[in-house]
Parts: C-alpha cells; sequence; structure tokens
C-alpha cells in the first residue's frame, strides 16, 4: 500500500469514529418524561397506603390520578418516540466506505486535495474563481473535521488574494475574514456535513464560490477594484483616490481641496470657508477672532483680531479720542 | 429498485428512495427537480453522468446546483 494511500485510509477512519460516535447528540433530543414517572411512583404509593388504611375514597382519587398520570406518560413517551425515529430516518451517516469514496472523488473535482493530520483538516483548492469579469484567484475551502459532525468549522482562504480595495478582508464578495455567507447553501452544507457527505460539502462550497449574488454581497463587484468617492460617490482608482487629511475617507482628484493655509487635502466636509476671505481652509488653521470669535484664517488675523473688529476698534478709538479733545476745547473757553 | 438519492438543492437531502427499474438520469432529474439540468452537477457514483444513463440498483445519484447564492 502506498504511504499516501494509508494516509487517506487513516483520515478515513479518524473521520469516521467521530460519526459513530454522534451518540452523545442523538441522545439530548430525548427528554423522557422522568418527572411524569416519579408522579406515577408517588401515586401508587399513596394508593396502597390508603387501601391498607381502608381510606376507600382516598384510593379511589389516588387512583383516577395515576390513571391521567400514566396517560400523560404514554403520550409523552410517543411523542419522544416518533421524535427519535424521525430523527433516525432523516439523518443518515456516511459508512466509512462512502467516507473514502468521498475523498477520493475530491481529487477528480479539485485541483488539489489536501490532508493534515496534525491540524486535523482537509482541504481542496478550486480553480482560479472569475466572477462578471472580475479576477479573485483561486481558493482553498479548508475544513477543520475534528468538531464533526455536530460542530463544523470550515475557512475559505484566499492563496492568491485579490482583496476587494476598499476592505482587504473581503476576497470575494461573500467571503470576509475567511468566513463564507453561506446565503442559500446554508442548509445544505449543514445537512451534508452532518450526514458525512464531504464531496458534496466540498462541492456546495465551491459553486458558492463560483456563484455572485449581486444583491447581496460584502463588497460589490462593480466596486471591487475602487472605492466610491466620499463627496460625489464617483467610482475611484488607483491614481485618481485621494484621502481627506482628516477623516480619511477616499475622495476623487475632482473632489480634493486643498486647505489654503498648510496645502493638506481634504474631503468637502472636513474643510470650511473663512469669514475674512472667504478662502477654503482645513479647521486646525482656522482660528477665533478674540472680539467676534468668527473663524478666520491666519492670514485675515491680525493681533489675534479680524480686520472687521479692528477697523471697528480703531474708529470707536478716533471716536473717543474726538470727545476727549472737544470736551477739553470746551473746558479750556469756559475756564 | 432502490438508490441513495442526493438533492444538495434548498435544504438538502439524501435518502434511499425506490425508482422503476430502466430509469434513466435525465427521468429522475425531471421527477424530483424542478428546474434545468445544465444548472446542476449531475453525480452518478460520485462520476459526471449522462443524462441518458440508465440507472442501477444501489447507485447514488447526486444533484449538486452549480449556482448557489451566497450572501453577506
Amino acid at each position: 500500500m502506498k504511504p499516501q494511500q494509508r494516509q487517506l485510509l487513516r483520515l478515513v477512519a479518524a473521520i469516521h469514529q467521530r460519526y459513530s460516535q454522534r451518540r452523545p447528540a442523538d441522545m439530548a433530543i430525548i427528554d423522557l418524561p422522568e418527572e411524569l414517572w416519579s408522579l406515577c411512583g408517588n401515586s401508587i404509593r399513596r394508593m396502597q397506603k390508603a387501601h391498607r388504611r381502608g381510606w376507600l375514597l382516598a384510593a379511589a382519587r389516588e387512583r383516577t390520578l395515576l390513571m391521567n398520570r400514566m396517560a400523560q406518560l404514554q403520550d409523552e413517551l410517543a411523542i419522544q418516540m416518533a421524535n427519535l425515529r424521525n430523527t433516525m430516518a432523516n439523518l443518515r451517516t456516511a459508512s466509512g466506505a462512502e467516507l473514502y469514496h468521498d475523498l477520493r472523488s475530491l481529487e477528480e473535482e479539485f485541483e488539489t486535495v489536501l490532508y493534515s493530520s496534525p491540524d486535523k483538516t482537509l482541504s481542496a483548492h478550486t480553480e482560479p474563481i472569475r466572477l462578471d469579469g472580475v479576477y479573485l484567484g483561486p481558493f482553498e475551502i479548508r475544513l477543520d473535521w475534528q468538531g464533526l459532525p455536530d460542530h463544523h468549522h470550515y475557512e475559505v482562504i484566499a492563496t492568491d488574494p485579490q482583496p476587494a480595495s476598499s476592505n482587504e478582508d473581503v476576497t470575494h464578495p461573500h467571503v470576509s475574514s475567511r468566513q463564507l455567507c453561506e446565503g442559500d447553501g446554508t442548509a445544505a452544507i449543514r445537512r451534508a456535513l452532518k450526514e458525512g457527505r464531504l464531496a458534496d460539502f466540498f462541492l456546495i462550497v465551491a459553486n458558492l464560490l463560483r456563484t455572485y449574488n449581486s444583491s447581496s454581497p460584502y463588497v460589490s463587484l462593480d466596486d471591487w477594484e475602487g472605492v466610491r468617492c466620499a463627496d460625489c460617490d464617483t467610482l475611484v482608482v488607483g491614481d485618481d483616490r485621494y484621502c481627506c487629511d482628516k477623516c480619511e475617507a477616499a475622495i476623487c482628484a475632482d473632489c480634493s481641496r486643498s486647505c489654503e493655509q498648510c496645502s493638506d487635502y481634504f474631503c468637502y466636509q472636513c474643510l470650511d470657508e473663512c469669514v475674512g476671505c472667504g478662502g477654503s481652509v482645513c479647521r486646525n488653521c482656522l482660528w477665533e477672532c478674540g472680539q467676534c470669535a468668527k473663524a478666520f484664517c491666519e492670514s485675515c488675523l491680525h493681533d489675534n483680531q479680524c480686520n472687521t473688529c479692528r477697523e471697528q476698534e480703531k474708529e470707536e478709538q478716533d471716536d473717543i479720542e474726538t470727545t476727549t479733545g472737544s470736551v477739553s476745547a470746551h473746558a479750556h473757553t469756559s475756564i | 429498485m432502490r438508490i441513495l438519492f442526493i438533492n444538495n438543492d434548498g435544504a438538502g437531502f439524501a435518502d434511499f428512495i425506490e425508482v422503476e427499474s430502466g430509469t434513466t438520469v435525465a427521468k429522475l432529474f425531471a421527477e424530483r427537480i424542478h428546474g434545468n439540468p445544465n444548472d446542476y452537477l449531475i453525480r452518478v457514483n460520485r462520476q459526471p453522468a449522462a443524462a441518458d444513463q440508465v440507472l442501477q440498483a444501489g447507485d447514488r445519484v447526486s444533484f449538486t446546483p452549480s449556482k448557489i447564492e451566497g450572501a453577506h
């Protein structure tokens, strides 16, 4: 037997063992009516006691109670039995041979299939995927089989990542941070893993990756290679993309404006206007006039005052001086 | 005759079913799936199968949609 074949058989045996030990999960759904059983026991004891002491009415009452409780017990058991029958009928578990053939078939369905014994993972690699003309590269579907069949965990890893330019965690319209949002495939994936149909699991996931649902992506393929300008909402690609130095929003070349004082680039929201000269100035380069508290650029303020306030103050000063002069002349004349 | 039938569409289904002797892949598809066979990966005993392939007792037949929509 070739080493690879031996490795595969060992893997099949290990995974099959997980499925064979499913019993605790099945038992969890069986909820035996133990409390009702115990109440029946109490009724029997009370009925016997009443008979011993000759309390005929009490014995009759306990008998009626016991019959009601036994009927309830019967109903409860019938429900539990139906649930159990239903579970057994609907959930089949792959045999060791089926698991083996499933894993062998993966080698025909996928470009690469890898088994990692230390990590207890099983991986299938897709072909490079292109959706609506956007190249997304190949993906590795890595199944951690340790928790099977009741707890499954798998990752979808871009092996030649071509993430959305707006979010590097999104490597596929339906994959973010290696997690696939299964959408319509959710139930089928869960069922395949529950039943040990591992080839079906990989096929369903691969087909999800080969499909684009334009109504519910993490990032739309239309926006894959660019980002929307925060100001005008047009798509910005590559060198045309600017970034607001304050809020870091992406903006297009047409919408990016520089502060007339510091020359940094800002979006529309982060630039203000100097009340004095009307120039576009960022908030770091705006200062309040000490008098009127309006915002001005550095060029429009002198000694912490805007031109208007300064002129006003000068006029007031002149007025005072003129008034003082005339009062003094008048006083002089009077003397 | 009895075959293992797997439908990976929707909620998923996998169980043994009875089919008439001489049933082809196309006939089973028409009976069990409402859709276009071109939109499915059709496998018999894990191998691609032709529409006119006649099923045998004990066959494992699976229909997996080739387009399954994810979400976010």
